[in-house]
């Protein structure tokens, strides 16, 4: 099979603009712990263009076993596009090729498994849909609302409410909402993944039925702010949906690490600056693919005085190897990765660092119980939270 | 055959950094200039196989392999050059070097020692980290390897105030075709001799494994003033008046409307001018000074303007990003010639002619390389998805060459598609000079054949100048297709 979707979705050009600097070699999580041409972006992206011409002496590459592998080692997260000299949509062609390989049934396994998880039970982890709110009973959360109407719908997303170690994040958001008096709701069951998973498995189609779900039970709580503290939510309902369904949202996305920003701002939250050496990992799909750069900064900043930054940060943020559902499909690449993260974390020697993401959560905890590092990792509302007595 | 090479450099340098999977090798078959599939009806550019050492030594063993089995090496950085220099012409051996990442600073020395495989702008932030700096970089620093550079270029970003790198390499690690790892210092006469023969070579005489280089104190300031002039007869007369000032600029650039208009066509703002000239000085903050104030008044004397800081620090900081426009393409082609500063006019008259002729997309960019040498690299838009008119531009490229070579000038490297232009750059002296050492440190020919000195298909019968002109004019006759 050739990847002809690339050219469908008129992004041939942009495929044919790369000028194979090698620019986005270096800088990718991928490459610098495999580094073999095939590995690289540049690498990727002249392949998908050899199998998209045919004809007289022209190589006749199709889509196999190897290459698709090499598609689903990459995190998405991006950087290969802003370090572009001609500005490639790489994520957009990322997507592409990976649905082109679940049409092809050489999407790996693993993935699948997952595709099939959301099918039925509209989670990534095929945990039973009544154990959503579960959590709750774990942090210990007394009350957990679930209004019929709110203000604030706090999607919690799949990789928060299901994954033991980022509960306490949800319990923390929850705190702060309560402690604010806000207007606030869970969705309950009723929440179903946001769909990002799917689109990184090439199953656009499967990702629009959730989406549409979803939306009907926001209009039907007449929320007014969608809240989320995972970052491939929050693109996924900025970005994504919209697009996916051609609609504009009714209602505002925010980020909890914006909205907690706001909040410090207008002095709804006060915290008492402390000396804690803090450092904050960029979650790439809220830095990079979404703009969320500065506020997350401003929160640690207002509660502490030694804030430091981590070597590549921001729009240049180094992926902690979380990302692009690595875990599922080649564990032992994203811990390497993380491995060479927490290492530039360490070199900044903070005692804590911060992230604004489940996935970046996980992944460097994970990193620091194989390192076995006396340093400890964070949500940013794990550690607000923290700061205000929760 | 490929197999037996497979398992033996296996057994030399272990699984992971061999690939003989054709989904990998397929990809080692080009640099940054796009190639029509027509030149497989000459070449074998798929390697039979590549391989990425991690150290000196295992490079070593796998260069007394080649020797011994007589398999050609083509030694790669980040292949970000033009001329064809990583591309095997009838397969062989990539030993791709970007793994070679030795980095040791010595400040009392004021040195640093790197692997070839360190990609330059890493160097430059390490260093500036360490409060040093290295006086001069390739414009491709953010992926271009140390040992890339040194093998085929030695001009760029700093050359004009600090010369060609030759002065600011203090040593060399090489390995020579049988695999002997020799360390030579500039210190010794006849090393430093080698030296100078090695840099610019090609990997055709051996392959560079580290460098040690003279590191500098980071300048104090650095400042760029954007300008725009009337014509290029003005920008000449301001840089010459510069270059002889006691303190250079660090750094001139230029870029004609038509490469303006190319960057405004996909959305990057321009400054509306016929000429855009950055000049970058760095030095002591008063010298600095001093030398801004020298260059205002010489930019008035021929109707000059300064332009709002924004646009020079912009343009800086977009100095590595020299192929932006590619992005209107989808294919960008380009010249890359070096001339004397007071043909720059003429050069860039005949270009136009060009451009008019073929009715091209095509805009100028050039930098000074020297107090009195231009490297001027016109570039034109093409789309190689329209197979015949694409190929039909090819040879365009070589129009531009001739016209570098009349102006005294000449090609910036010579790879495969340059060898033919060889003598005619150093002469017909310093040629039998250069194939004799060729041969005395290559006597199996295996040190990336078939490149600079003579061009061999991959039927084995060499590639003369007239058979290739001809190829090409053939070529160009394509566009009536």
């Amino acid at each position: 099979m050739k990847l002809t979707e690339v050219r469908k979705r008129g992004l041939e050009k942009e495929l044919y603009s790369c000028a194979q600097c090698g620019y986005c070699q270096d800088i990718c999580p991928i490459y610098c712990e495999i580094p073999w041409e095939s590995a690289s972006p540049r690498g990727k992206l002249y392949w998908i263009k050899k199998s998209l011409t045919t004809g007289f002496l022209r190589s006749n590459v199709e889509l196999d076993e190897d290459f698709s592998k090499r598609l689903y080692q990459c995190t998405l997260c991006g950087r290969c596009h802003v370090v572009c000299q001609t500005m490639i949509d790489t994520i957009s062609i990322w997507y592409t090729a990976r649905a082109q390989t679940s049409d092809a049934k050489l999407r790996p396994k693993t993935l699948s498994q997952i595709v099939t998880n959301l099918e039925k039970s509209q989670n990534p982890y095929g945990m039973d849909p009544d154990t959503r709110l579960d959590w709750t009973d774990y942090t210990g959360l007394d009350d957990p609302p679930l209004k019929e109407k709110a203000e604030i719908a706090y999607f919690v997303g799949c990789t928060t409410a299901f994954k033991g170690i980022n509960q306490n994040i949800a319990f923390s958001t929850s705190k702060i909402l309560n402690h604010m008096g806000e207007d606030w709701t869970l969705l309950s069951k009723d929440e179903w993944c946001c769909g990002s998973p799917l689109l990184m498995a090439g199953e656009e189609e499967k990702a629009k039925k959730l989406a549409e779900h979803n939306l009907e039970e926001l209009k039907k709580r007449g929320v007014k702010i969608l809240l989320t503290g995972c970052p491939s939510c929050y693109r996924m309902w900025k970005i994504e949906i919209p697009k996916l369904l051609g609609i504009n949202l009714d209602f505002k996305v925010v980020h909890t690490s914006e909205y907690f920003h706001n909040k410090l701002s207008e002095g709804k939250i006060t915290i008492t600056p402390s000396d804690d050496i803090i450092t904050y990992h960029d979650p790439c799909e809220l830095s990079r693919l979404s703009g969320i750069i500065d506020e997350p900064r401003e929160i640690l900043k207002s509660t502490s005085e030694k804030y430091v930054e981590i070597p590549e940060h921001g729009i240049d943020v180094r992926c902690c190897g979380g990302g692009g559902l690595l875990q599922a499909n080649d564990n032992e690449l994203r811990m390497s990765i993380a491995k060479r993260r927490l290492d530039q974390i360490k070199s900044t020697n903070a005692k804590t660092v911060t992230s604004a993401c489940p996935s970046c959560n996980i992944t460097l905890n994970e990193a620091i119980r194989e390192s076995k590092d006396n340093i400890k990792c964070l949500d940013i509302a794990e550690y607000l939270a923290e700061k205000l007595g929760f | 055959m490929t197999d037996k090479l497979f398992l033996d450099l296996v057994n030399i340098v272990g699984e992971s950094k061999v690939s003989d999977k054709l989904y990998e090798r397929m990809l080692y078959d080009h640099d940054i200039a796009p190639l029509p599939p027509e030149i497989s009806l000459i070449f074998n550019t798929i390697p039979d196989i590549v391989v990425k050492p991690s150290s000196v030594e295992e490079t070593s063993k796998i260069l007394k392999y080649a020797y011994e089995n007589k398999i050609p090496v083509i030694p790669r950085g980040a292949s970000t050059w033009g001329f064809g220099g990583t591309i095997p012409t009838n397969g062989g051996i990539v030993l791709e070097l970007t793994e070679l990442k030795k980095l040791s600073l010595d400040v009392e020395n004021q040195t640093v020692t790197v692997g070839a495989g360190i990609r330059w702008k890493s160097l430059i932030d390490y260093l500036e980290n360490c409060g040093y700096t290295f006086n001069v970089y390739p414009s491709s620093a953010i992926s271009a390897t140390i040992g890339g550079w040194i093998a085929t270029g030695g001009l760029g970003i700093g050359s004009l105030k600090h010369g060609h790198l030759k002065e600011h390499v203090i040593g060399l690690q090489i390995i020579t075709s049988n695999g002997e790892i020799k360390n030579l210092s500039n210190d010794n006469q006849s090393e430093s001799k080698i030296i100078d023969e090695i840099i610019g070579s090609e990997g055709t005489l051996g392959i560079i494994t580290e460098a040690t280089l003279q590191i500098i104190a980071s300048p104090e300031k650095t400042i760029s003033i954007a300008v725009s002039f009337n014509d290029f007869n003005s920008l000449t007369s301001v840089i010459e008046k510069v270059v002889v000032e006691p303190v250079k600029p660090y750094f001139i650039e230029a870029q004609d409307k038509d490469y303006l208009d190319l960057k405004k066509a996909i959305g990057i703002e321009s400054p509306d001018v016929p000429i855009l000239a950055l000049f970058v000085y760095n030095g002591s903050t008063s010298q600095v000074e001093k030398d801004v104030k020298t260059l205002n008044k010489l930019v008035l004397e021929v109707k000059g303007s300064i332009l709002p800081s924004e646009f020079a620090e912009k343009e800086w900081i977009e100095r590595f990003y020299y192929m932006r426009i590619r992005k209107g393409g989808p294919t960008l082609l380009a010249g890359e010639i070096t001339h004397p500063l007071n043909k720059l006019e003429e050069v860039v008259n005949e270009t136009r002619i060009i451009k008019k002729k073929h009715n091209l997309r095509m805009g100028i960019k050039c930098i000074m390389v020297a107090e009195d040498t231009v490297m001027f690299m016109p570039m034109y838009l093409a789309d190689e998805r329209k197979r015949w008119k694409f190929v039909s531009l090819l040879p365009i490229v070589n129009d531009i060459t001739n016209i570098g070579l009349n102006a005294g000038g000449g090609p910036y490297g010579f790879g495969i598609w340059n060898s033919f232009f060889l003598g005619k750059v150093i002469g017909d002296q310093k040629l039998v000079e250069i194939k004799a050492l060729k041969k005395k440190m290559d006597p199996n020919n295996i040190m990336n054949p078939s490149k600079k000195y003579k061009v061999m298909t991959k039927f084995g019968i060499p590639l003369w100048g007239f058979t290739f002109k001809l190829f090409t004019s053939v070529l160009g006759l394509l566009k009536y297709f």
